[in-house]
C-alpha cells in the first residue's frame, strides 16, 4: 500500500496528540497495575482533556496576566514542534542538535513562567524549585547530548545512526534516565511537582483550556523522550518498529516511577551534581578509552 | 527593612494531611520560621454529646469516636463503667477483646505506614500497605460482624463468641500473610534510599523533649521512654501474654517508622499466644435484665471512674462521672491530643518538603483530638483536686 508522502504528513500532524495522550494512558494504566490497581482505561487521558476544553476558566487575579493565559498555547507549541525533529523517512527537518537543546530549555523555561504567572504560592514555590533543578539538568543534558554527537562525530540529529548506543555508553544512558525523571516529571525526581508537598506545582490555578493545554504539554513531552530513549540508546528504528517500541519505553518509565519515592529539592541537587562529575567523567572518557 | 519572608496556609484542604488542619507557614526562602497551628475544623463535641444519656447509649457513641481506633475508645469507656460498677469481665470476653485490640493495632500501622509512604511519593508501598491492610479487616469482618466500626464491646461480655477452629484458624491464617510479607517492609523502611534520606533525622525528638511534652504511645517509644499502658497498668488479657516494648533512640521520623512496624510483630505474637490459650467455655450471654439496666448490680456509692487504653497511637483515657447508669461529666484525651502541641516547635527550621513527612510521622487523629474550651469572663483559676472535684465534678 503506497500512500501519497503529503497525506502520511498530514497523518502523522494529526495523530501526534492523540498518540501522546494514549502513551499517558498507557503509563497511567502501568502503574497502576504495578501498584496492584486496576487503573483507568488507557483512553482515559483523552476523555480528561475533551471535558477540560468544556470547562469554564477559572475565576482567579492571575487572569488579569497576560502570561498566564499564553503561557499555557505556548508550552504546548513547543511541546509540539519537538515532534517535527524525529527524523522519519516522510518528515525531514533538517536542524543539528543544538536547537533540539534549545526548544527543551525553552519548554521548561515556559513551564516554569506558567508557575509565576499563576499568581499562587505553591505554584511559585513549584517554579523556584524548577529553576533551582534546571541549572543542573539541563546542563547534564546537554552534555548528554554532546557525548553522543561527538562519539558519532554527526552535527544532525537526523545524521545519528548507531544501534545499541546504551552498550557503547553506559554511563549517558544512567544520566539519560535520570534526567528524564526530571523532565517528564516521575519519581524519584518529581519535586516540582510534588502534590503532597506544593500542592499540584505549576498547575494549581490553571483550570480549562489552561489546564488542558499543560497535560497535552506533559503527555508530549512524555512521549518525546521515550521517542529519544529508543533513538539514541536502542536504535533508529522505521515508524511501524517505533510504535511499538514507544510504549514499551513508556512501561519501562512507569516501573521506575512505581518502584520509587521522592527525594527533597536539595538531595535531588546533590544526586544531580553527582550525575553531572558521571556525564563529564563519560565525556572526557570516550575520547581515551571505547569499545 | 524589607522583610524577606512570605506566609502560606498549609491546609485545611491540603494532601499533605488526611484531615483538616491549617498551618501557617511563615518562610523564608525555602525554609520555615515560623509556624502557626491553628484547629478546630472538625470539632463534633463529643463530650457534651455524651453528657446526660444512658450507658448504652454511650458506648455506641464511643464507638464512634474514632474511625481508626473505633475498638480502643470503646474499651476505654467499658473499662471505666466495668470499674465503676466492680463488673469482672468474662475470661474469654478479655481475651477476645484483647484480640481485636491487637488487630486494631496491625490495622492502623499499616495504614499509616501507607500513608508515610503516599507523603514521601511511594505510591506504590501505599497500595501494599492496603492490601495487607485487607486481610485485617477480613478477620475483623469475621470476629465482630463488621470491618471499621466494630461494635465488639459489651459490659462485662462481648457481642459473639469465638470458635478456636473456625474464627481462630481464619486469623491465624491470615496474619500468617501478613508475617510472611513483613520481613520486606521492614528491608524497606531500613535499606531503601529514598525512605532513609527522607526519615532519618527529621523532625527529631529528644527525649527530654519527649518527656517535657508528656508524649505518649510509639512518639514517646521512638524517643526512648519506656511508656505503655500494656505493660505499666496491664488490662484486659495482657497480664498472661509475654511481648516485648519495642523503643529506638533517634527520636526522628524514621525511629517513629521502625516503632510501628515492629509493634506489628509483636502483635502478631500476642494474638497467636491469644488463640493458643482462649478459654472453651462460651462467653455469657449479654441480657437485657444484665448490667446494662443496673438490674443485678447494684448501685456503687464512688462516681467518678476512668479507664486507660494504650490505642494504635498511644495512651487512650477517659474519664467519666457517672450517677444512676446516666453519664453525668465525660472528658476524653487522645493520643493526638498529647502528642500535637511539640509539632510548632518541630516545623521552626525545616525545608517546606519536610512538613508532609514531620506531621505524618505523628499519626495524626483530629477527629477524635478536637476540644472547645469556653472561658468565662475572660477568667483564669488554678483549682486543687478537692476544689475542682466539688466545683465541677
Amino acid at each position: 500500500m503506497n500512500l501519497d508522502p503529503n497525506i502520511v504528513k498530514i497523518l502523522y500532524i494529526l495523530l501526534i496528540v492523540p498518540f501522546a495522550l494514549v502513551m499517558e494512558g498507557i503509563r497511567r494504566k502501568a502503574v497502576a497495575r504495578m501498584q496492584n490497581r486496576i487503573g483507568p482505561p488507557i483512553t482515559q487521558p483523552i476523555y480528561d482533556i475533551l471535558k477540560l476544553f468544556q470547562k469554564k476558566k477559572s475565576d482567579t487575579l492571575a487572569q488579569e496576566n497576560s502570561f498566564f493565559k499564553v503561557v499555557p498555547f505556548l508550552t504546548f507549541c513547543v511541546a509540539f514542534s519537538f515532534f517535527l525533529f524525529i527524523p522519519l523517512s516522510f518528515i525531514s527537518f533538517k536542524h543539528d542538535f543544538i536547537f533540539l537543546i534549545y526548544l527543551l530549555v525553552l519548554e521548561s523555561a515556559l513551564f516554569v513562567l506558567a508557575g509565576f504567572a499563576g499568581n499562587n504560592p505553591y505554584s511559585a514555590i513549584a517554579s523556584m524549585r524548577e529553576l533551582i533543578l534546571m541549572v543542573s539538568y539541563e546542563m547534564i543534558f546537554t552534555i548528554i547530548i554532546l557525548t553522543l554527537f561527538v562519539y558519532e562525530e554527526v552535527l544532525m540529529v537526523s545524521e545519528f545512526g548507531a544501534m545499541f548506543m546504551l552498550l557503547k555508553l553506559p554511563i549517558a544512558f544512567i544520566c539519560f534516565i535520570a534526567v528524564m525523571a526530571i523532565e517528564i516529571r516521575i519519581t524519584p525526581y518529581d519535586t516540582a511537582a510534588a502534590p503532597t508537598e506544593v500542592l499540584e506545582g505549576v498547575e494549581t490555578e490553571y483550570s480549562g483550556k489552561g489546564l488542558a493545554f499543560l497535560h497535552i504539554s506533559d503527555a508530549l513531552k512524555l512521549t518525546f523522550f521515550a521517542v529519544l530513549f529508543i533513538y539514541f540508546f536502542f536504535g533508529q528504528f522505521s515508524l511501524p518498529w517505533m510504535l511499538l517500541f514507544v510504549p514499551l519505553a513508556v512501561v519501562f518509565f512507569s516501573f521506575v516511577q512505581a518502584t520509587t519515592g521522592r527525594y527533597r529539592v536539595d538531595q535531588t541537587f546533590k544526586r544531580l551534581t553527582f550525575f553531572l562529575i558521571l556525564i563529564l567523567i563519560e565525556f572526557v572518557r570516550i575520547k581515551f578509552i571505547t569499545w | 527593612m524589607h522583610d524577606h519572608t512570605h506566609t502560606i496556609p498549609v491546609g485545611p484542604q491540603s494532601p499533605t494531611m488526611k484531615e483538616p488542619m491549617c498551618i501557617r507557614v511563615n518562610l523564608e526562602g525555602n525554609y520555615i520560621k515560623k509556624a502557626h497551628v491553628r484547629m478546630g475544623y472538625l470539632h463534633k463535641g463529643i463530650e457534651n454529646m455524651l453528657e446526660g444519656k444512658s450507658l448504652i447509649k454511650c458506648l455506641y457513641i464511643t464507638e464512634h469516636i474514632c474511625g481508626i481506633c473505633s475498638y480502643a475508645h470503646s474499651a476505654c469507656f467499658t473499662q471505666a463503667v466495668e470499674r465503676l460498677y466492680k463488673i469482672d469481665a468474662h475470661k474469654k470476653a478479655k481475651y477476645i477483646r484483647t484480640i481485636v485490640a491487637e488487630l486494631e493495632r496491625i490495622h492502623s500501622h499499616l495504614l499509616w505506614f501507607g500513608f508515610a509512604m503516599h507523603e514521601i511519593g511511594y505510591d506504590t508501598m501505599f497500595q501494599y500497605g492496603m492490601r495487607e491492610r485487607e486481610y485485617v479487616l477480613e478477620c475483623f469482618e469475621k470476629i465482630t460482624g463488621n470491618r471499621v466500626i466494630h461494635a465488639i464491646n459489651k459490659f462485662g461480655t462481648v457481642r459473639y463468641d469465638f470458635d478456636k477452629e473456625k474464627e481462630g484458624k481464619f486469623i491465624l491464617d491470615k496474619l500468617a500473610k501478613i508475617e510472611k510479607i513483613y520481613p520486606f517492609y521492614e528491608k524497606m523502611a531500613r535499606k531503601n534510599s529514598v525512605i532513609t534520606s527522607r526519615m532519618k533525622e527529621v523532625g527529631t525528638i529528644s527525649k527530654s523533649m519527649a518527656i517535657k511534652h508528656c508524649m505518649v504511645g510509639p512518639m514517646a517509644r521512638a524517643s526512648g521512654i519506656k511508656r505503655d499502658i500494656r505493660k505499666d497498668h496491664p488490662y484486659e488479657a495482657y497480664s498472661e501474654v509475654d511481648f516485648e516494648l519495642i523503643t529506638e533512640t533517634a527520636g526522628d521520623s524514621w525511629a517513629r517508622t521502625m516503632v510501628r512496624l515492629r509493634e506489628i510483630v509483636e502483635s502478631i505474637k500476642i494474638i497467636k499466644q491469644l488463640i493458643k490459650n482462649m478459654p472453651e467455655e462460651p462467653v455469657p450471654k449479654f441480657t437485657k435484665a444484665g448490667p446494662l439496666f443496673m438490674a443485678n448490680v447494684p448501685e456503687p456509692k464512688k462516681t467518678l471512674t476512668y479507664g486507660q487504653v494504650e490505642a494504635p497511637r498511644g495512651e487512650d483515657f477517659h474519664f467519666y462521672k457517672i450517677e444512676k447508669g446516666i453519664v453525668k461529666k465525660a472528658r476524653i484525651r487522645t493520643p493526638t491530643f498529647q502528642n500535637i502541641q511539640v509539632i510548632e516547635t518541630l516545623l521552626k527550621g525545616v525545608e517546606i518538603g519536610d512538613i508532609p513527612v514531620i506531621i505524618s510521622s505523628f499519626d495524626p487523629c483530629f477527629s477524635c483530638m478536637e476540644r472547645m474550651i469556653v472561658v468565662k469572663d475572660g477568667k483564669k483559676e488554678v483549682l486543687k483536686e478537692d476544689e475542682f472535684r466539688s466545683k465541677y465534678c
